[in-house]
């Protein structure tokens, strides 16, 4: 019995020990990135069109201000609040009985500081009631807005307030939709502005009980004018002011680090399409660039800083015309071409405009209708026939890949990218892997380049010129070694335009459809452990 | 320290040894008796030693390891173990139920087994990788696996006279691997970029780390029949019944359900830059892999085993007996295994044996054996497969020993 207990000690020691991991090598092929990129997306996006010769052409067409009616007249919500008390001591009520003047006219002005309106249409809008009955019986309430008007017909509505007492009141609350109204806000002789008219008649339930009302019970109307939204409105609009600088971003620029493009001739234009019926002064006072050096450009051309009066757009309604102002920068009157060659990322763009620049001189005859618009926007059009010396755009990548050598882990491995571009220009593409604090740890090269399509062969099937190109990025032992260390990969393409024939960099015609068809595999070998 | 595999089973006494080394039928009744049984065996239908030895005890798989075993594959192909060891005490002494013929088995053990159906494709996608099979056709389907680890603790009698028994066992279920790809075809052309891959199948594993994950019960069978086996002797058929029963994992099992066609090209640009990139939502990716996950408690059966065959009687004169049998295990990616052998008894120690067998987790394997009994002592040692154990080319290894103490 010793025996076999010692037997199976000593089995349990040997159990113990652990034997050596059972690794082997496979070869994987792992497809990445599978795309084709081109420019068709941009076409009718009021960024491209394609001329009749076969080349796109850059057709921009960007707004930089586009404001309504709802932007320059805002009525605020109103609460008008009104007591109304009997003039006697005590007056016996019999059923029926009106006790509240039905022929008072009641005015209301609206504060809109300077801006004097005469006649407004509501879009959108609604008054919130609170009647307080302070008689035991049935009250009605009878609401007219005099100059508020629906297919000409005055606002009215009759509320049944329950009884109450002059301690406990009776409430009646309600919410009336305005939507559609014009209101005149002339006044009762209509030579007024900004005034809101109201009528309100009380009077005890014809089926109730007869009733006393004394001086000391107090009948309550309280009306707020809310969530106002105007379609129409005349009158005069004050002398406001807009003024703005809009910032423009260009996210692919934004990704540049060197070199620089040659552009053809360009013709850029700025124009302020005036929609209201308003007199108004524009000053464009600044446009300016700052690409990925910091550098600034300023463009410069004689109008920029002085004044363009805008007449008032003529016609009625759904027929009027806007009045416009335009400004046309070309190689000529501006420095545009180097405005652009600077490659700025961020643009920013100065303007003012001011309304009625001469004050109240239409005797309160602005007008502006539901689709008026005063609107900023830039058009600019030019061949798209671009020249790259040696431009260079970056962006970085995360990266994250633990691994463990005691464990399944990649021993080597590659990308490879398999390229068919059909645009004029090469790249050679680097790639920079960089560790958590940006440090680059490792350069990897491509062992060739993309190639540009005048170095390619004529393909029937797509109809175009483009050439074939295979790169492969080795990653060597040491970086597969430290790859646990890369956070982040910096991919660099350098592009340039060469001319087959001498290798200089020319500007070159981007034909339609062209595509940059792009393949990316890693291609790796992985030492499986178990 | 570099573990040997077989040093462990040769020491421990892990061994199959009432599988195949032959068991020998005696009459006596009124002893006591310790049994230590084991065997440990690997094999396949189409690696070779090579192979399986490096991946069993630790090593590296060149390639021209692993192109050996490739070009022996078939379509569909087995590969199996099955470690195996038992502690067994008899006590025939003692009358149970107060009956004569009755006596008391109490036995411990453990069992590790595992089985693996693959095709040609999946171990050459494993082992050698996706890039062979740019522009091909990987087939799946067929692909299943189970291991099984567990312990066992049983009670049961034995019938002096037949020795006979059946043993009630409650088993430990340590841990239980398994998986199957019912339909699954990976294609990669256009150079490797327009990827598909139709699936269906699971995956499931008992979860946590530690040692009980489950439990069951079941029972072992030991039926010993007289037969005529000629005009002038007979002859004993043994039937064996092992762990037959079902256990429950407790813990839960983690099972993956996927039953869907798969599609990649390669993602787009706009797919692998900005911060909602593919990657930003790994729920999403797993979402749209259509996989489904499951954890519940779930059932099993332990993965018993079958054997009926004719044993060695003790008692004959004669000096060589024939043995021959069928083993299954149903549950696993086993093939029956028909054996079939000669026992010749040199001396009244020793006892030598010869056997061919085949199916199981391979295909053609020799066997032999030596059996000695001394005093109280018997000891008996086997392999199924010797060619095996001396060649890198066999196709398996196979060790089987026992130990009985009477007294």
């Amino acid at each position: 019995m010793k025996k076999i207990i010692l037997l199976i000690i000593t089995s349990v020691f040997l159990f113990s020990c652990r034997k050596q991991n059972t690794s082997w090598d496979s070869d994987w092929n792992i497809p990445v990135l599978n795309d084709t990129l081109s420019l068709d997306e941009f076409v009718n996006d009021s960024t491209l069109s394609v001329l009749s010769s076969g080349i796109y052409k850059l057709d921009l067409h960007r707004t930089l201000m586009d404001i309504n009616l709802s932007d320059l007249i805002t009525i605020p919500d109103t609460t008008i609040k009104t007591n109304y008390i009997l003039s006697v001591n005590s007056l016996v009520l019999a059923p029926g009985s009106n006790f509240v003047n039905p022929l008072q006219i009641e005015e209301h002005p609206i504060d809109l500081k300077d801006v004097q309106l005469k006649k407004i249409r509501l879009k959108k809008g609604a008054i919130s009631l609170k009647l307080s009955n302070p008689v035991g019986t049935k009250t009605y309430f009878t609401i007219t807005l005099p100059g508020v008007t629906k297919n000409g017909i005055d606002f009215q509505h009759v509320f049944i307030a329950p009884p109450g007492s002059q301690s406990n009141p009776g409430i009646v609350i309600e919410n009336v939709d305005i939507s559609g109204y014009d209101m005149n806000l002339t006044g009762p002789n209509g030579g007024s502005y900004n005034v809101l008219q109201s009528n309100v008649a009380v009077k005890t339930d014809p089926s109730g009980p007869t009733v006393t009302i004394t001086n000391q019970d107090v009948t309550k109307v309280e009306a707020t004018i809310k969530n106002i939204k105007v379609d129409y409105a005349r009158g005069y609009f004050g002398n406001k002011i807009i003024s703005d600088t809009t910032t423009t971003t260009i996210d692919a620029l934004s990704k540049l680090i060197a070199g620089s493009i040659d552009l053809p001739s360009t013709n850029l234009s700025f124009t302020i399409s005036n929609g209201l019926k308003i007199s108004a002064k524009a000053t464009l006072f600044e446009i300016k660039s700052e690409n990925y050096a910091s550098n600034s450009v300023t463009l410069q051309h004689p109008q920029i800083g002085q004044p363009m009066f805008l007449d008032p757009a003529t016609g009625t309604w759904d027929n009027f015309t806007p009045s416009l102002k335009t400004i046309q920068f070309n190689s000529l009157n501006s420095n545009l071409e180097t405005y652009l060659e600077n490659l700025g990322s961020k643009h920013s763009i100065g303007y003012s405009i001011q309304l009625n620049p001469w004050g109240n001189v239409s005797g309160g005859w602005n007008e502006i209708f539901p689709n008026s618009k005063l609107k900023v926007s830039i058009d600019a059009q030019m061949p798209l026939t671009i020249g790259f010396n040696g431009l260079t755009a970056q962006d970085t990548f995360d990266f994250d890949l633990n691994q463990d050598e005691k464990k399944s882990h990649i021993s080597s491995g590659k990308f490879s990218l398999t390229t068919q571009n059909s645009f004029p220009f090469g790249s050679e593409i680097t790639l920079f892997l960089v560790d958590q604090n940006g440090n680059t740890l490792y350069t990897v090269t491509g062992d060739d380049k993309i190639t540009s399509s005048l170095y390619g062969s004529y393909y029937t099937s797509q109809g175009l010129i483009y050439s074939k190109s295979n790169i492969n990025f080795n990653l060597s032992e040491e970086i597969i070694k430290n790859i646990s260390s890369i956070h982040k990969i910096v991919v660099k393409a350098k592009l340039d335009s060469p001319s087959p024939s001498s290798g200089t960099n020319q500007q070159v015609i981007i034909p339609e459809g062209a595509f940059l068809g792009v393949q990316l595999k890693a291609i790796f070998k992985l030492k499986a452990r178990i | 320290m570099k573990f040997n595999f077989f040093l462990f089973l040769l020491i421990t006494g892990m061994s199959y040894s009432q599988q195949l080394l032959p068991i020998q039928y005696d009459t006596l009744s009124n002893y006591n008796e310790i049994i230590l049984n084991g065997s440990g065996e690997y094999s396949s239908t189409a690696m070779r030693n090579e192979f399986m030895g490096k991946f069993i005890n630790g090593g590296y798989l060149s390639t021209e390891i692993k192109d050996h075993s490739f070009k022996k594959m078939n379509g569909l192909n087995i590969t199996g173990f099955d470690i195996n060891s038992e502690l067994e005490y008899r006590n025939l002494k003692v009358n149970l139920f107060k009956k004569s013929n009755i006596g008391l088995i109490i036995k411990t053990g453990y069992t590790s087994i595992g089985s693996m159906t693959y095709s040609k494709d999946a171990f050459g996608l494993t082992f050698y990788g996706n890039e062979q099979y740019i522009d091909k056709t990987v087939n799946l389907t067929g692909t299943e696996f189970k291991f099984s680890t567990f312990q066992k603790i049983g009670l049961g009698i034995i019938f002096k006279k037949s020795k006979s028994s059946i043993c009630f066992n409650y088993f430990n279920l340590q841990n239980n691997v398994q998986g199957s790809i019912i339909d699954g075809v990976f294609y990669q052309p256009n150079g490797g970029f327009n990827d598909s891959l139709k699936i269906n199948g699971d995956f499931s594993s008992s979860n946590g780390a530690k040692f009980n994950k489950g439990y069951g019960f079941g029972i072992d069978l030991d039926l010993k029949l007289k037969i005529d086996w000629t005009k002038e002797q007979n002859a004993y058929i043994q039937f064996v019944v092992k762990n037959l029963g079902l256990a429950t994992i407790s813990s839960g099992a983690t099972t993956y359900t996927f039953d869907s066609t798969y599609h990649y090209s390669g993602f787009k640009l706009n797919q692998l830059i900005g911060e909602n990139n593919v990657f930003s939502d790994t729920t999403q990716i797993y979402s749209q892999l259509g996989i489904q996950k499951s954890i519940q408690r779930s059932n099993l059966f332990l993965p018993v085993m079958f054997q009926v065959g004719k044993i060695v009687d003790q008692y004959q004169l004669r000096k060589l007996q024939s043995f021959f049998g069928i083993r299954m295990f149903p549950t696993m990616s086993y093939i029956p295994l028909v054996y079939a052998g000669a026992n010749y008894k040199l001396n009244q120690v020793f006892d030598f044996g010869l056997q061919e067998s085949y199916g199981g987790f391979a295909n053609f394997r020799t066997g032999l054996y030596v059996n000695a009994k001394i005093k109280k002592y018997v000891f008996g040692i086997a392999s199924e497969n010797i060619i095996g154990a001396f060649n890198k080319n066999g196709n398996g290894k196979s060790l089987i020993f026992r130990l009985q103490c009477r007294f």
